[in-house]
């Protein structure tokens, strides 16, 4: 019960969290100009890849699935210094039966003059912790998250405003360790170490 | 230019972020399995003996008998210890029975199954015990941690399975839940795992010359008879009129899932997989059914003192022998009038194991969250009064002040003379292999 509050909890904070990262959006867009040094990236897309099953106790292999998974984040920093922003990453990567929360420290840099009414190119980095917070776990299952890693390229193109619409192609590690254990004589536990290797694929805006 | 190169990178990425683009999920599974292993009947019937005192490795029940303690070494055979001191227990002598998981003690006669035979082996001299007496094929099969054992009458052998541990890494797909097999049989049930204790019971016969045994053995010595359930559900009679010589007189069938038996005014309680049955046994080598109180498949070790019994149910999740209980509590029942008995009170209860009750102070093995003392001087109103969180506890018997306690990782003993307190007074450590 405790241990169910504190999940709801967590997942309030979550969904704040991402509003207050909105709301920095919309509340940056009315007095924004270029002289400003907060740079917003909110893009959603999926990430691409393929799943298969290799082995299995009578030994044949499962046919290769192709996977989509949904996947949210934002990206909200600081001007460093001209076309390079440093800043914190969130957001949550929907990978089958499990979600992933990644808070990442994340880089942005960008190509061309800031003031540029041309398609920019820019590149991203970001590496953190995907956190599991989101995931109920059943008796005797514990989850927990590990590094991910997200490069990727994108093209921004001006809207004429000051916000940009964003296409961004890239790549995404994520990991998870799924512990379940059984209290019967036979005494099984397993543990799933799962790796996503998945390409992301992103629309959204920056600022 | 600049947008050109930039166009290929990206390009460059998503091609290779294609080629490699996949999950990689590895499922380690740790479980334990059953390797056969043959005992030939005659090899059976020729190791009873003393050995040199070996390390516990793989603890079973535990049993009293005056200044001696008796651990059950899982289808080995029996640890003595000379308990005389309690704060320093002395391992004496190892008796070798293949196939050993009950035991009762008369006397000098230490009576225990065997595989498919009952033994009755003169422990005057433990160091150099004899066997006396034997009843071949007693028992049709049997259960010992949870694996079953059959005799093969074409090979003459006796199939026995033992553990082991298997560890096994494969790729899987990364969506499939991990696995979760529940197969298997009650974690709680005494050939397992053993349980709590019997108190002495006043006005038995012949109490001084049998010993304590725990409140889920399947032997129980009362009137000159030792009753042993078989795994067949029968209730065994064996008549040890002349301890040396027993005798099977008759069996008696009792019905679906029984676990445990102990004596009691007259009485036997058979402590059942769906409830408690009660026999009487006024007439030792004839008892016949008075009553029974069902309650939801679960297992059960019973405990009873002063016309209340105790009885624990444990939730496990499986669908083997003992189903799927639903509850972990502990049911007081009222056993004054013992052609009705009723229930009075449940608890609620972690993960109980065996208990044992003496004088108003119940001890509840909550298996793997350790043990718990109770105030029960009061039924009604049963309050906790301490508990061990740092052991695994199975079994326990308490008899004159002095808790003896069988878990995972060994034998403790416990001084509650104290009533708020209970003291550890000693330890033989489970050496793990």
């Amino acid at each position: 019960m405790i241990h169910g509050n504190v999940m709801a909890m967590k997942k309030v904070l979550i969904v704040l969290l991402f509003l207050t990262g909105f709301h920095a959006v919309s509340g940056q867009d009315k007095i924004v100009t270029r002289k400003s040094r907060f740079v917003n990236f909110t893009e959603l897309g999926v990430l691409l890849g393929n799943a298969y099953q290799i082995t299995n106790s009578s030994g044949y292999s499962s046919p290769v699935l192709s996977k989509t998974s949904f996947s949210v984040q934002t990206f909200n920093g600081l001007r460093l210094i001209p076309n390079l922003a440093a800043g914190i990453t969130v957001g949550i990567d929907w990978l089958g039966k499990y979600q992933i929360l990644p808070i990442s420290a994340g880089l942005r840099k960008t190509f061309g003059l800031e003031k540029s009414n041309r398609v920019k190119a820019f590149l991203g980095l970001d590496a953190g912790y995907g956190f599991t917070w989101l995931n109920d776990e059943i008796p005797w299952q514990t989850i927990k998250g590990s590094i991910n890693i997200s490069p990727a390229a994108g093209l921004m193109i001006p809207t004429g405003g000051d916000a940009f619409i964003t296409v961004s192609a890239g790549y995404k590690h994520n990991e998870l360790t799924i512990t379940q254990g059984t209290d019967n004589i036979y005494g099984q536990t397993s543990v799933n170490n799962n790796r996503y290797d998945r390409m992301s694929i992103r629309i959204g805006v920056s600022f | 230019m600049k947008h050109s190169l930039l166009v290929l990178l990206l390009g460059m990425l998503c091609l290779t972020g294609l080629s490699s683009c996949h999950d990689n999920c590895k499922q380690t599974i740790t479980y334990r399995t059953t390797v056969p292993f043959n005992v030939s009947l005659e090899d059976l019937r020729k190791s009873v003996k003393s050995v040199p005192v070996t390390d516990l490795t793989s603890t079973g029940k535990i049993y009293v008998k005056g200044n001696y303690l008796f651990i059950n070494e899982l289808r080995k055979g029996i640890h003595i210890i000379d308990n005389t001191n309690t704060s320093s227990p002395v391992q004496v002598a190892f008796i070798q029975i293949p196939g050993n998981s009950d035991m009762a003690v008369y006397g000098n006669i230490l009576y225990a199954d065997s595989y498919l035979d009952f033994v009755a082996i003169d422990i005057s001299n433990p160091t150099a015990v004899k066997e006396v007496g034997r009843v071949q094929g007693a028992f049709k099969n049997g259960q010992i941690d949870g694996i079953y054992w059959y005799f093969d009458t074409y090979r003459n052998t006796v199939v026995d399975y033992q553990w082991k541990t298997v560890i096994e890494t494969r790729e899987v797909d990364c969506d499939g839940q991990p696995n979760n097999y529940y197969w298997g049989n009650c974690p709680n049930c005494l050939y397992y795992d053993m349980a709590g204790a019997q108190i002495p019971v006043s006005g038995a016969n012949n109490a001084s010359l049998a010993g304590t045994a725990g409140s889920t053995a399947r032997f129980a010595i009362d009137k000159n008879r030792l009753y042993a359930i078989s795994q067949g559900d029968e209730m065994l009679l064996f008549n040890i009129n002349s301890p040396n010589q027993p005798v099977m007189e008759s069996s008696v069938k009792l019905g679906f899932g029984i676990e445990t038996i102990f004596p009691y005014k007259d009485h036997l309680f058979v402590g059942t997989t769906t409830g408690l049955q009660i026999w009487n046994n006024l007439d030792p080598k004839k008892p016949y059914f008075v009553s029974r109180l069902e309650h939801a498949r679960a297992c059960d070790p019973v405990v009873v003192e002063n016309d209340i019994a105790y009885v624990t149910l444990r939730s496990v999740n499986n669908f083997g022998r003992c189903g799927a209980a639903v509850a972990n509590q502990l049911d007081v029942i009222d056993v004054s009038v013992l052609s009705n008995p009723v229930l009075k009170k449940s608890y609620e209860m972690e993960n109980p194991y065996g208990l044992g009750i003496d004088k108003g102070k119940l001890f509840i093995c909550e298996g793997n969250k350790g043990l718990k003392y109770f105030n029960a001087s009061n039924p009604m109103d049963v309050k906790l009064l301490q508990q061990f969180k740092n052991i695994d506890a199975y079994d326990v018997i308490p008899l004159n002040n002095t808790l003896m306690l069988i878990g995972k990782d060994g034998l403790y003993q416990y001084d509650y003379s104290n009533t708020d307190n209970l003291k550890l007074i000693s330890k033989i450590p489970v050496k793990s292999i």
